[in-house]
């Protein structure tokens, strides 16, 4: 088999607000291999926004050993961990995060912004617009993100994460913000990105969402306690479509 | 770098008015380096003017330096330069090209029935050469004129104007000095004003002789005036002059000089002392005002940091460095400060020929000025920019992300 995208073995999280030690994390060993669509679940509290922060390199595990696509993350620095974020890991979050004001266009350029060694801007642009266009957002590229309703606002965000073509996709809460057929429309996304190989990492408490990926682990009070595949899994494609009748039916009555 | 450029201006553009008075404070401290340094070096060039028009390597020698009972009268109080005085120097001190000495009175001038009231100077023939003074009509006096106290004058360009209209060559006209008549024989040239700011052609030239024998019965000069053969021979001529009067004068080497060798050099010191302690003052008040303009800066940066937490966590997110958000905003606070260098040096370009209108002041904005506030104005961005930039730098990704 090949290197797992995310190996995590005794993975451990400990943060101290003032005198009292918070063991958010306690002993997580996981493995996530190229390909996989797995759903982190569990209430809130449970550590999985923590997990979420540690496999984006955002934050660093207290003990246990971190493995990203094979590098050790314990031992990176800051700037280390930002170019880790830059080249391997594809955010998408919650409120959406772009930056306001911005065209759809220009959001997505950002991660390449930060990019070593720099690309020839015309080439940025050349990459964030097939980015957009995967996404279904060619022909909103100028618009900026005020201008852009909530599920465009997220395409937009997916077609960031995928624009330095990382190893994994991190989502947290993708659909928090959503209404269900939107919700629907940008798992349809991420299903299609899977389909084409593409490894997905995502945060959620709704089950319905959970559902579309491949594998669920639920977390809580800081330990794994299940990890299986997805029964009964949905297709995007098939719910939307459900959907559709519905609406029909409804109308015609 | 093009890219944070573009992020930097936009971000300014995005709150014009918070930026624009942000920046007034450096605004204001530059133009007040502009004009203030343009008011040193344009009185200065104006001094520098003057003291030319008295003529090239010239040295003075002035009479006085009296002191009496612990009083000192100051240089030219007391005349004490002696005829023989001026001939030792004239014949004894090396690479000199003129000399002349002078003795002044004023009095009632006539000519017809205009009349009015003039410096007379006694000078020798080689006043003018001395002064690089020219006639522009008739001719200078003669040393013949001198030794023979003859009653001839050159007019001065005002005078002429004064006494015999705009434009009339006065040269044959007799003038009556303390109704004593003298020969116009040289109409002078116009020279402009003086170092103190006096009309430099408003006075009538004698033979120092005239003066003395015919006009005020003065027997000693209260000045002498020596032109060096070269700007390099000027100390040679001051250390010559000092130790002959000093011999003539008998002073012993523990007592003072009773006179004083002054060169334009030390004239124009002398004038420019005040333009520097003022140019000083100036670029005190400037330098807090620039001061104030960056703290101005720096104040609002950290309030740009604090608004923009969530835009830093998305960019730390996606991969940027702490030194990318570092320079992003070291930038915009660099961009702000030269901005306001810009408008400033722009303001004091406006500002300092009017000040030269109404105020009549002076100015002369020079280039090293303008180089020195644009730097000075760039350093100010950087120093206190960059305590913000730091800030935003070492912004925790996951706290800036969740920073509502």
């Amino acid at each position: 088999m090949s290197t797992p995208v995310i190996q995590l073995e005794d993975f451990r999280k400990t943060y101290i607000s003032g005198e009292v030690q918070v063991h958010a994390v306690r002993g997580v060993t996981l493995a996530i291999h190229p390909g996989e669509f797995v759903a982190i679940m569990g209430a809130s509290g449970s550590g999985k926004s923590t997990m979420m922060n540690t496999l984006g390199c955002l934050d660093r595990p207290t003990s246990g050993r971190f493995l990203l696509d094979g590098v050790n993350v314990i031992d990176l620095n800051r700037d280390e961990l930002a170019d880790l974020r830059n080249h391997k890991i594809g955010f998408v979050f919650q409120g959406f995060n772009l930056l306001s004001r911005t065209t759809a266009v220009e959001n997505v350029e950002l991660p390449m912004l930060y990019t070593r060694p720099a690309l020839p801007h015309r080439e940025q642009r050349e990459r964030a617009m097939k980015a957009l266009e995967m996404v279904g957002l060619g022909d909103r590229a100028d618009h900026t993100s005020s201008q852009l309703s909530g599920g465009q606002q997220q395409r937009v965000a997916i077609a960031r994460a995928l624009v330095n073509e990382p190893k994994l996709l991190l989502a947290d809460e993708p659909t928090g913000n959503l209404d269900s057929r939107t919700s629907i429309e940008i798992m349809g996304i991420f299903q299609r990105l899977n389909d084409q190989g593409m490894t997905i990492a995502m945060v959620t408490h709704e089950l319905d969402i959970a559902r579309y990926c491949r594998r669920v682990v639920v977390m809580r009070d800081g330990l794994v306690r299940s990890d299986e595949p997805t029964r009964d899994r949905l297709l995007a494609s098939e719910e939307l479509a459900h959907l559709d009748a519905e609406q029909k039916a409804v109308q015609l009555a | 770098m093009i890219a944070v450029l573009k992020i930097a201006l936009r971000a300014l553009r995005r709150n014009i008015l918070r930026s624009f008075l942000t920046m007034l404070g450096i605004i204001v401290g530059i133009s007040a380096v502009i004009v203030g340094v343009s008011m040193g070096t344009g009185a200065k060039a104006e001094v520098d003017k003057r003291i030319a028009s008295m003529g090239q390597n010239l040295l003075t020698v002035l009479s006085g330096n009296m002191s009496r009972g612990g009083v000192r009268g100051g240089f030219g109080t007391s005349p004490n330069l002696n005829p023989s005085d001026y001939e030792a120097i004239r014949k004894e001190v090396a690479g000199i090209t003129a000399a002349s000495p002078e003795v002044r009175t004023s009095g009632q001038i006539a000519a017809g029935n205009q009349n009015t009231s003039v410096q007379v100077s006694g000078v020798s023939a080689e006043y003018l050469a001395a002064r690089s003074w020219n006639v522009q009509s008739g001719d200078n006096f003669t040393e013949t004129d001198v030794r023979n106290a003859n009653k001839v004058c050159l007019l001065g360009a005002t005078t002429a104007k004064t006494l015999f209209g705009e434009n009339i060559d006065p040269v044959g006209q007799v003038i009556r000095i303390k109704s004593a008549p003298f020969t116009v024989v040289g109409w002078l040239e116009a020279k402009g004003s003086g170092s103190f700011g006096q009309d430099q052609d408003d006075v009538i030239l004698v033979p120092y002789t005239s003066v003395m024998k015919r006009l005020s019965g003065d027997t000693r000069f209260r000045s002498i005036f020596v032109q060096a053969e070269s700007p390099e021979a000027i100390p040679d001529v001051q250390q010559q002059i000092t130790e002959l009067l000093r011999q003539r004068h008998q002073i012993t080497a523990d007592k003072d000089d009773d006179f004083m060798v002054r060169t334009q050099q030390e004239t124009s010191d002398f004038f420019n002392a005040n333009n520097r302690i003022m140019t000083i003052l100036i670029g005190f008040f400037a330098g807090i005002s620039l001061v104030v303009g960056g703290i101005g800066i720096m104040n609002i940066m950290l309030v740009s940091v604090t608004e923009r937490t969530r835009e830093i966590g998305i960019r730390l997110a996606v991969g940027a460095r702490g030194r990318d958000v570092l320079r992003q905003f070291l930038t915009e606070a660099v961009l702000l400060s030269i901005t306001g260098g810009a408008l400033g040096i722009a303001t004091g370009y406006w500002l300092a020929p009017l000040l030269t209108k109404f105020a009549g002041f002076p100015t002369l904005i020079s280039q090293t000025s303008v180089l020195l506030a644009f730097t000075v104005s760039a350093i100010i961005g950087i120093v206190f920019g960059f305590f913000p930039a730091l800030k935003a730098a070492r912004l925790d990704p996951i706290d800036a992300l969740r920073y509502e």
